[in-house]
């Protein structure tokens, strides 16, 4: 019996529910802007606690983010001096506003400590800031290693696989000849190593934008010329440069089959440099 | 967008059901696969004006629905581990199909998208080169090449010859 993978595929064809399309259609359609909720004008306390308060928690918040993040020595001093000191300045705020505002001389007063306490805020955010983007870019640079090296070892093997059909195929129905094979193999190995060079530089500088495409494009073409050379009109015919030489970014992404969530990582953030 | 919309609804009446089928094969999961595919025509309605048309626009969305798949993933905490997800597809339990199905995840995007134009959506080696703004001759190898693909996996797989 004849082996029939259109008849196989297509008795897998999903179905798809109407009532689901006008789901996703009216989905797409929909305004995705947030809305926040109205702020109540009140008085001048009540604004400048509400605006030191959010400060207060965006930085708490931080601050526990890099807390949790995995270090391979304690937290630094620096961190929990500064997060007790975030942790004094809403008491003094509640303080503050606690105060009876019956008189104008105790309503500047609790006007003025708000604003110094803010500046205060503010410098400590800022240092947080710092301490977190210090912190983030070391995670990130250990990240990206790992991505590059799982991607060039996918890319490796799998390129060795195609070059290898690639001749195994001329060699069968195209009669290439020994000494063609062996500069065939030769071209392919030095255009397997021009693309992992080319992976390894998106990892050191991340987005590339249109210089990726246009740089795969480039060495796709310049191998494709080469080969030509070697081989005759028929064989030429035969070569499928598009199958093997990868004229496209997504021709070399990383393995698909994904084991972990890192091999998603590294998946999605080649798709996203290489866009 | 507005000035979009003539665009947008014609690539959504002509594409959705390829794009959800793609999304279906990638999660095993049609009640996910709802999710991820109005995230994914979400994005599209918004980057359309941006869309360059240097893949093809079937090639494209293909792209943003394999990222949705992966944030969908993410925000579940749920790594995909090859062979052990539990899934909700309604003809669960048929081993021909599941087998079909991964044999499928397994043939290269650029492939996969080129066959299952062809097979499952009827498509005709001009719309194909149109979807995936390829020419005719390179659509014609890749259909050659999706089978030979999709035949090794299914072979690898255990599948009968």
């Amino acid at each position: 019996m004849t082996f029939d993978a259109d008849k196989l595929i297509r008795d897998a064809k999903p179905e798809v529910d109407p009532a689901m399309r006008s789901r996703v259609l009216d989905a797409a359609r929909a305004d995705g802007a947030a809305v926040l909720a109205a702020h109540r004008p009140g008085s001048l306390m009540i604004l400048l606690r509400a605006a030191a308060l959010v400060a207060l928690a965006l930085g708490a918040g931080v601050v526990a983010a890099v807390l949790r993040a995995p270090e391979p020595v304690g937290q630094p001093p620096r961190l929990a001096a500064e997060s007790e000191q975030v942790e004094d300045l809403r008491r003094r705020i509640e303080m503050v506003e606690a105060l009876p505002t019956s008189t104008s001389v105790v309503e500047e007063l609790a006007a003025a400590q708000i604003r110094l306490d803010q500046f205060e805020i503010q410098r400590l955010e800022q240092a947080l800031d710092t301490l977190v983007a210090e912190r983030m870019e070391v995670r990130e640079q250990r990240e990206r290693e790992q991505w590059r090296e799982r991607h060039i070892a996918h890319v490796r093997e799998h390129f060795a696989k195609e070059a290898d059909a690639t001749v195994e195929r001329l060699r069968e129905e195209n009669g290439l000849t020994t000494a063609q094979e062996r500069e065939v193999r030769a071209l392919l190995s030095e255009h397997g190593k021009q693309a992992e060079a080319l992976i390894g530089n998106c990892y050191k500088s991340g987005r590339h934008g249109n210089d990726v495409h246009s740089q795969f494009a480039v060495l796709a073409d310049e191998t494709e010329k080469k080969l030509n050379q070697l081989l005759d009109e028929q064989q030429q015919r035969g070569f499928e440069a598009e199958a093997v030489l990868g004229a496209d970014p997504a021709d070399w992404a990383p393995s698909a089959d994904f084991e972990d969530a890192s091999d998603v990582d590294a998946w999605t953030h080649w798709m996203t440099v290489s866009e | 967008m507005a000035a979009d919309a003539d665009d947008f609804e014609s690539l959504f009446e002509r594409y959705h059901d390829a794009v959800f089928r793609q999304i279906v094969l990638l999660t095993r999961d049609h009640t996910v696969a709802e999710d991820v595919a109005q995230e994914t025509w979400w994005r599209i309605a918004r980057s359309l004006k941006t869309f360059e048309g240097r893949s093809g626009f079937y090639s494209w969305a293909c792209r943003i629905a394999s990222n949705e798949v992966k944030r969908w993933w993410r925000r579940n905490s749920r790594p995909r581990i090859v062979g052990t997800e539990p899934t909700d597809d309604p003809r669960a339990g048929d081993q021909q199909r599941d087998l079909v199905e991964e044999a499928l995840r397994r043939v290269p995007d650029k492939y996969r998208q080129a066959l299952l134009l062809e097979i499952w959506e009827g498509f005709s080696i001009a719309e194909i080169g149109q979807a995936l703004n390829l020419p005719e001759g390179t659509v014609k190898s890749r259909l050659h090449r999706g089978r030979e693909k999709f035949k090794e996996q299914w072979l690898k797989l255990g599948g009968q010859d």
